[in-house]
């Protein structure tokens, strides 16, 4: 599969994050500000509507001629002077950068944020072959020397407090304890700056890759990413197959909506625009640059009928936003990819059984869909995902079989008509509103997380019934 | 590894015209979005915002008296700089050198990295983020914007653009930006919010950004 498959269930990874509230209080704080910053500043943008309509038709655009600007694409790159590699799957993109590493006799390897090596699982397979990879963006830096792994895909380390970090720093770089965000940071600056400046190779994603230039686009905010594409001999950029925008004015309207939706900057701090290698007369920058465009299933996505997801311009604005996302956290959702965008692209990069619950661990509020910057339909394409569960037979039986249950009675009004009077009974002998006690069997479930609704003493029917009487 | 790039291609190919892409057009769309009448007051309170310094300079015999001003201020005896013509100040490098300033315009960043301020150029300014673009190429060091904890850049006021369309429009084609193997739009100095949201400059850039908007 293209995407590691989570070890546990769904249900044991929110339990998991429930025993940790400060953590999720953490997540919902900063979720909530990040979407009060994003309001702000899309709020004071002249015409906001209007510049997401056109990010959407953009991006629609762009996907549908995706073979066309993908070729235009590796085109540019070369006439700049970078190669471009392509690769079907995880497996090909991890053995294209070993054998890069190889024939650069690399050591040492800096790693700018990227969502698409984690997807690819690039670090474990580096190592494994005896490389030293070091992630330099702070959050994930962090996440390395805890052994963590990132829990929102803008800020990696929400979920970790200061006294935390200030343990694993501790422990991992031998330093005396402090948990003063300024001391901290001091500390990475420094390590970081070794790193960056004894690295043979430079590894990031690529937030946009401009088909008419061959220009790959990161936006960081620390500088890392600078670090990690100048100073290295070599740079390494791995793009999902979809990150491109045809034109250098389409990345300009992408990169009004990337900053304000992500966490309401107007413009990320460092923006590059890169171009191949160094070329004569620079003073510094990379002797070489290789691109890795990535399928990894991304042609799955585009087969079916859930490929608007490929719009995405990977901001997180409807993590921020969402209901379940900010009471269950990242982690819980076991995959690379968490929050709306995550229950819909992990269960097509990884396959409905590994991730079949994630497509229900939504309200379908719609939430998503509103901040999105690009419009894409998130709960449609949730509910499309929640038909492929049951088709491919990935529902629980106790729920085919209920569900079964339920046609058979719904379809006769006698028999719904005796059910729902049976029922109104029967609950009302057990609670006044609520139901607290506990259901046996596989109606378990729903008891162990909430009360159940006693029925009404009239049932609907026969209110109804009443009524035309009248 | 051909043999990857064609079945990838085969498989959009063979995909795409069966896919659902709600709102996809044949042609490709064109920009119409309003550009904001923004000038130099916008681009300075969106500089001051992102924790930037914005200082006014007359001519480049100014310009020049202020960057003095500063080094001597901080007592900063050593820069890493672009070459002066590339910075575009001529009375800079005589003002330096009086002052007893030495400059590095290359070298091995692990020497430069020690070097307390990095002084370059930029080509244009966009007044509704507060940003300035650093565009590398002969003799322009991508490092003199990055490694150092202080970076000075020097603007011509005549290249302020209301926004980054508005600057993109102004170029000759795609070709300019692609004739760089670099270019950096610049928004503040570095910052990070990773520790518990809590802001901090200078992680991994610099954590003061001067700029000097002149003429």
């Amino acid at each position: 599969m293209n995407l590691e498959a989570p070890t546990s269930s769904f249900h044991h990874r929110v339990q998991d994050a429930f025993q940790n509230p400060g953590r999720l209080e953490a997540i919902r704080q900063a979720a909530a500000r990040f979407y009060e910053h994003r309001d702000a500043v899309l709020g004071a943008l002249q015409d906001a509507d209007a510049l997401r309509d056109l990010a959407r038709l953009i991006r629609a655009h762009t996907i549908a001629n995706l073979d066309t600007y993908l070729v235009q694409f590796e085109v540019s790159v070369q006439q700049a002077g970078g190669q471009v590699h392509w690769a079907r799957d995880a497996a090909e993109a991890r053995s294209i950068v070993l054998d890069i590493a190889c024939q650069a006799d690399a050591k040492r390897i800096a790693k700018s944020k990227s969502m698409v090596t984690e997807e690819i699982r690039l670090n474990k397979a580096l190592m494994d072959a005896g490389l030293e990879v070091i992630e330099t963006d702070l959050g994930e830096f962090i996440a390395q020397l805890g052994g963590d792994h990132p829990s929102h895909i803008i800020a990696p380390v929400l979920h970790l407090t200061r006294q935390e970090i200030g343990a694993i720093f501790q422990e991992k770089l031998g330093v005396d304890y402090t948990d003063d965000p300024l001391a901290l940071n001091q500390i990475a600056r420094e390590k970081l700056r070794e790193v960056y400046l004894s690295s043979d190779i430079g590894i990031t994603g690529c937030n946009f890759a401009v088909a008419e230039s061959g220009t790959i686009c990161l936006a960081t905010n620390e500088g890392n990413g600078r670090m990690v594409t100048t100073l290295p001999r070599v740079h390494i950029a791995i793009m999902g197959m979809e990150r491109i925008v045809p034109t250098l004015d389409d990345l300009a309207v992408m990169l009004q909506l990337l900053g304000r939706s992500a966490t309401g900057q107007k413009m990320t701090v460092y923006t590059s625009l890169i171009n191949g290698p160094r070329r004569q007369g620079d003073p510094h920058g990379p002797d070489a640059v290789h691109v890795i465009i990535l399928d990894n299933g991304r042609t799955k996505a585009l087969a079916g009928d859930l490929a608007e997801i490929l719009y995405c311009i990977r901001c997180g604005a409807c993590l921020n936003v969402c209901p379940v996302y900010k009471t269950i956290g990242g982690h819980a959702y076991g995959s690379v990819y968490p929050g709306p965008v995550g229950a819909i692209i992990s269960p097509i990069l990884g396959g409905i059984p590994a991730f079949a619950d994630l497509p229900h661990a939504s309200t379908l509020c719609g939430a998503c869909q509103e901040v999105c910057p690009v419009r894409i339909d998130l709960p449609a394409l949730l509910l499309r995902l929640r038909r492929d569960t049951v088709v491919e037979g990935q529902s629980p039986s106790w729920l085919r079989r209920g569900m079964q249950i339920y046609a058979k009675t719904a379809s006769k009004p006698s028999r719904f008509s005796l059910a729902t009077g049976v029922a109104a009974l029967g609950t009302r002998l057990l609670g006044r509103d609520w139901i607290r006690l506990p259901f046996p069997g596989p109606l378990a479930a729903w008891t162990r997380f909430r009360h159940f609704p006693v029925f009404a003493r009239r049932i609907f029917q026969h209110q109804l019934k009443d009524d035309q009487h009248e | 590894m051909s043999d990857s790039r064609q079945q990838v291609l085969n498989a959009i190919r063979q995909t795409l015209p069966n896919a659902l892409l709600p709102d996809a057009h044949p042609e490709h769309p064109k920009r119409s979005i309003a550009t904001p009448p923004d000038g130099i007051d916008r681009f300075i309170a969106e500089a001051e915002l992102l924790s930037a310094r914005v200082i006014r300079a007359g001519d480049s015999l100014e310009t020049a008296e202020q960057v003095v001003r500063i080094l001597t201020e901080n007592n900063w005896r050593r820069v890493f700089a672009w070459p002066w013509e590339e910075i575009g100040c001529k009375e800079l490098p005589d003002r330096l050198a009086d002052a007893g300033v030495a400059a590095h315009f290359q070298g091995n960043p692990v020497d430069l990295a020690a070097l307390p301020v990095g002084i370059t150029g930029a080509e244009a300014a966009l007044a509704d983020t507060g940003t300035i673009v650093v565009r590398g190429g002969e003799g322009r060091s991508m490092l003199a914007s990055l490694l150092p904890p202080v970076h000075i850049a020097l603007v011509d006021s005549r290249r302020l653009f209301p926004c980054l369309s508005a600057y993109l429009d102004s170029l000759p084609g795609s070709d300019h930006l692609a004739a760089a193997s670099n270019t950096v739009f610049i928004s503040g100095p570095s910052r990070t919010a990773d520790i518990e949201q809590t802001l901090t400059l200078g992680v991994h850039g610099p954590r003061e950004l001067i700029i000097i908007l002149w003429g």
